[in-house]
């Protein structure tokens, strides 16, 4: 604790030389429409379909409590084979009742999110079991790297929240790790963020480690929701005890959760779009119509994750042709059912390198024409999940407010012209030193946080650096400047007796 | 089938290859395997089939229709108020004959704007650009879209030798290489300058070398009417027609830059009215970097490109009217701390999308470009060469110049950059194409066979697609870490400097009949005499 003590001391010194630039934080409207790959007959056919997948196949429910529940709603249940098979008049009773947007408040009002409509937010990596640098290579996670990767997204503008562990601090005890992640959270960063739905326990000293943090009363965390879960199906057809457990307690409370299927094509869905979509729309409306059960109108978010694997080991590929017609066919399907749409900044690449700036290219693309609202993983994300890597996460946040600057307004006006520049300027001359130039210098183009537009000659001259070498030094200035947001003594003084209790109640039980 | 990679808090969170393996069962994974093997060996050849896409999309819009007509507006006036410097005495004499106001003194022309409105008007929409294989000719307009590898750099790189001077013999590689692409529908110019060949003679050998080592369309460099006209003469030799005839049947393309701002020189000028007299495409694309040649806004560098646009369509189209045209936009920004240009950047996608739609209102094909300005092919060059790739398709392209292999802002062409952004290339290709949803496609009785928990793997519905439902890439390395650094740890340019040498290599000689090759050097040998001997 001392070190670290240390290191932020020099890291406040470090800070006043100059921080890497970045666009400000901002809220992010979508001003395009969005790009649909399917006619209206083709969403229509994929939606029936989905229908009759949950009429005449169902899913498999493996929580006792979750089958009850759809049991009391009308669906058509059988404890012996945990088969769950649903009218489509139930699926789309419940779905009548989600709502088109909310807003997930976070203890510091300025960093609240609002996902729906022609919003997008983008979120820091979730999950991976590895961590990577160019000093240090790649390795398990652990707490050290969670807290670094989270004082690093925090740093940035673009990583709207939390969707997750930057990487799992896997030398924690599993049944007390999430309360020591939930807190660094809290103390270290000013985000909104997420709990894991694995199991309700977990769900439960989320919800209430949230209430405590905003300082707010039980009622008041359900009328304004500060918590966001994602549930994953086990594609094909299945939803496991634990996640519906956590999605019960969080719809309960009134927090959002997401449903994701996890439909890799020609593994654990049909090998071809048409088939992936209706299973992930199926999977995805069985699990939402859940939420509205528990709790009609609770907020809820429509996932689309459907990529397809490498035909030839099995492996799980991302931001190909297949990942971008998914997507953008996804965003159409949510639209159909006006709720909010999940998709996320993925690639499959072993390093950072060409093929993890494409694959991500292709998938950031499909985002934002799809309209996605969340874009999930949004830096940092590598080989297909499995790794968190510092520099992807700058590369990423490069790649993610260019974007988002693609998106602002343009000014057309005679001021913005500037024909008197032009007549002035003349044929053959230069703009560089008229006065319609100088007046804009400053503003009129993108600054970027990391592409480097030096002559060839310099760049030799400076070491050669490559794009993930440039990463490599902005993410240790990111974290050498780090400061802890402010929080008000006494709630931390709560939050820490509130995990303290928890741990000498030995954490979680329930799985 | 579990995975844990989004919701890994639990111990042990597994690989999902490891798990996927351990699923499949033995009889579908060696099914399975024995297909990869055999599909392995194909290599670098196994790409999709020749094909030039239709963009099924809507065009993406980067401004509102009010928007556009006040920057046609305002073009208009930059051409009747403040005018363009046409550096050629034919040129101004044409513009004069045509009613616009022609200073001879400054080679100042002003247009009014009726006179650029009824010149458009003869534009083409679309035109066809014939190749010597007529299998490789080309649709130019409407949806469609035709990518070109990188043109014109003065240095070429690959890995293994670096950073070089343009030369002959890579000039002749990235002509076999991209002759190996199937993406690449035609040549935009030279994808690196020779700089060992003579100047004066330099387009014989580059032009000869087109039609021997290809068999694409390919463009010819207005520098001067009488390079255009060996141009002519050697399509003519190879496709067998006359001069006449190839005034019915264009076949090949010059790319006219503009001297921005607001200037055309002399050579271009020759060369551009010598292509519009044979009907042959120009493609008139404004250097307006903003900031630099054009006003430091993108509504203000717009509105400049599209005076300049228009004003050389319209010389076009008053030599030749009818004629086909291009409209070219290459609006970009510098970097306001050392003037460098940028490419890649939220300025250019923006500039992209609003040149694509004073294209569409102007009637006219619209090229863009595959830009960016990393100095090696690092995720830099991936990422700037994605939203210049991704904007060009959504503002309806229908030539990306530059498609395959620029680097450095164009200063190099690289080997290794030309494999990458062809596979990016074909993936978004695959992106365009038709969706099918039909209960078949659905596959309902698969799910039902699978059920919950299983996987797909071995299932019927599978095995029938296995081979053509996904698209396979090239460059892409989807092995897993350890496989991966056991082979090496070869990152996706390394593998692209393999493939590009495995192209290379396996490049054969396009048919042609001995008599066009003895015609065509018969023809280089008598006018590199004449040339040489002035």
């Amino acid at each position: 604790m001392a070190r670290r003590t240390r290191s932020r001391r020099r890291g406040s010194e470090r800070s006043r030389s100059a921080a890497p630039r970045q666009l400000p934080w901002r809220e992010v409207h979508n001003p395009f429409p969005p790009l649909d790959i399917l006619s209206a007959d083709q969403i229509e056919h994929v939606h029936s379909a989905s229908l009759d997948v949950l009429e005449q196949l169902g899913m498999e429910i493996l929580g006792g409590d979750a089958r009850q529940l759809y049991r009391e709603a009308g669906a058509d249940v059988d404890d012996s084979t945990m088969r769950v098979r649903f009218d489509r008049g139930l699926i789309e009773e419940a779905m009548a009742t989600v709502p088109p947007e909310f807003t997930l408040h976070s203890r510091v009002a300025e960093r609240s999110i609002t996902l729906g409509g022609n919003r997008i937010v983008t979120t820091a990596v979730s999950s991976p079991p590895n961590v990577s640098d160019l000093d240090n290579g790649r390795r398990p996670g652990s707490f050290e790297d969670f807290r670094n990767l989270v004082r690093v997204a925090a740093r940035l503008n673009t990583v709207h929240f939390f969707a997750g562990y930057p990487v799992e601090p896997i030398d924690l005890p599993v049944p007390t790790r999430h309360l020591d992640c939930y807190m660094t959270f809290i103390t270290e960063t000013d985000r909104v963020w997420r709990t894991y739905a694995l199991g309700a326990e977990r769900s439960r000293d989320g919800i209430e480690m949230n209430r405590i943090a905003r300082g707010i009363d039980m009622d008041e965390m359900i009328a304004r929701p500060g918590l966001i879960t994602l549930i994953n199906t086990n594609s094909p057809l299945r939803l496991d005890e634990p996640m519906s457990q956590g999605l019960i307690e969080m719809a309960r409370a009134g927090q959002a959760v997401a449903i994701t299927p996890f439909t890799l094509q020609g593994a654990m869905a049909p090998s071809t779009l048409a088939g992936s979509l209706v299973q992930q729309n199926a999977e995805a409306l069985a699990a939402l119509a859940l939420i509205q059960i528990v709790r009609p109108g609770a907020p809820s978010v429509y996932g689309g994750f459907t990529s397809n694997v490498d035909m030839k080991s099995g492996a799980p590929a991302f931001g190909t042709p297949e990942y971008v017609r998914a997507t953008l066919a996804s965003g159409q399907l949510a639209r159909h059912y006006n709720i909010p749409f999940r998709t996320s900044n993925v690639s499959a690449s072993n390093a950072v390198d060409a093929q993890a700036a494409y694959e991500t290219g292709m998938s950031l693309w499909a985002a934002f024409l799809a309209h996605g609202n969340l874009i999930h993983h949004g830096a940092g994300w590598m080989e297909g999940g499995l790794v968190a890597s510092f520099e992807k996460m700058i590369v990423d946040a490069e790649m993610i407010q260019g974007m988002f600057e693609i998106m602002e307004p343009i000014v057309v006006n005679d001021a913005e012209i500037g024909m008197e520049a032009m007549a002035d300027v003349g044929p053959g001359g230069h703009f560089f030193g008229t006065g319609h130039t100088l007046e804009r210098y400053e503003t009129a183009f993108y600054a970027p946080l990391l592409s480097d537009w030096r002559n060839f000659e310099t760049w030799v001259e400076a070491g050669s650096p490559d794009a993930s070498r440039r990463a490599n030094g902005i993410w240790k200035q990111l974290l050498a400047d780090f400061q802890e947001p402010p929080l008000d003594p006494a709630i931390r003084e709560e939050l820490e007796e509130f995990v303290v209790r928890r741990k000498a109640e030995g954490g979680v039980h329930d799985n | 089938m579990r995975w844990q990679g989004e919701n890994s808090g639990l111990p042990a969170a597994d690989t999902w290859p490891k798990n996927t393996k351990a699923a499949m069962g033995p009889k579908s994974m060696a099914r399975l395997s024995r297909r990869g093997r055999q599909r392995r060996t194909k290599g670098a050849r196994h790409q999709p089939a020749w094909r030039q896409p239709v963009n099924p999309f809507a065009p993406l819009e980067a401004v509102s229709p009010d928007q556009i007509a006040f920057i046609q507006d305002r073009s208009l006036a930059v051409l009747e108020e403040i005018g363009i410097e046409f550096l050629h005495e034919r040129a101004l004499a044409v513009f004069h004959d045509a009613g616009a106001d022609v200073d001879r003194g400054t080679s100042r022309v002003r247009l009014p704007r009726q006179l650029v409105a009824h010149a458009m008007a003869s534009a083409p929409r679309t035109f066809t650009l014939h190749a010597r294989n007529p299998q490789r000719s080309l649709t130019i307009g409407g949806n469609r879209i035709a990518f070109t590898p990188v043109a014109s750099p003065p240095f070429a790189h690959d890995l293994e030798r670096g950073r070089r001077e343009g030369n002959f013999r890579d000039f002749c590689d990235f002509l076999r290489l991209a002759q190996g692409l199937n993406c690449l529908h035609f040549f935009g110019g030279y994808p690196v300058e020779p700089t060992d060949l003579p100047a004066a003679t330099r387009h014989l050998d580059c032009l000869a070398a087109f039609v021997t080592l290809t068999d694409r369309a390919w463009h010819a460099y207005s520098l001067g009417a009488e390079r255009i006209d060996d141009a002519l003469s050697i399509i003519c030799i190879s496709r067998n027609l006359s001069r006449q005839e190839l005034k019915e049947q264009p076949s090949i393309v010059t790319v006219v830059n503009a001297n921005s701002p607001l200037r055309f020189d002399t050579p271009m000028l020759d060369g551009m009215m010598t292509m519009a007299k044979h009907n042959q495409p120009v493609i008139v694309t404004p250097f307006t970097l903003a900031g630099a040649m054009a006003p430091a806004s993108v509504a203000g560098a717009v509105t400049q490109q599209n005076a300049e646009a228009l004003a050389g369509m319209t010389l076009v189209q008053l030599v030749n009217p009818g004629a086909p045209v291009v409209y070219g936009g290459f609006t970009s920004n510098v970097d306001m701390k050392t003037g460098a240009p940028a490419f890649g950047t939220p300025e250019y996608a923006r500039a992209t999308m609003i040149g694509g739609q004073l294209a569409r209102l102007n009637g006219v094909p619209y090229r863009s470009s595959n830009a960016n300005a990393s100095t090696s092919v690092d995720a830099q060059a991936a990422y700037e060469s994605q939203v210049s790739l991704w904007s060009a398709v959504m503002s309806h392209a229908n030539i990306v110049l530059h498609g395959a292999g620029w680097l450095e802002g164009g200063l190099v062409a690289s080997f290794e950059k030309m494999v990458i952004d062809a596979d990016t290339i074909e993936m978004i290709s695959r992106v365009l194409e038709p969706v099918e949803v039909t209960d078949e496609e659905i596959g309902m009785t698969a799910m039902a066979e699978v059920g919950p928990g299983g996987h797909f793997f071995g299932a019927g519905h599978t095995l029938e697609r296995y081979e053509t439902v996904f698209h396979e890439p090239m460059v892409s390395d989807w092995t897993n870490f350890e496989n991966w650094k056991d082979a090496g740890g070869i990152d996706a340019t390394g593998r692209a400097s393999r493939l590009a040498r495995e192209l290379i290599d396996s490049w054969e000689t396009p048919a042609l009949s001995a008599d066009i090759a003895a015609e065509l050097d018969a023809f280089v040998v008598r006018r590199k005499a004449e040339i040489l001997g002035r």
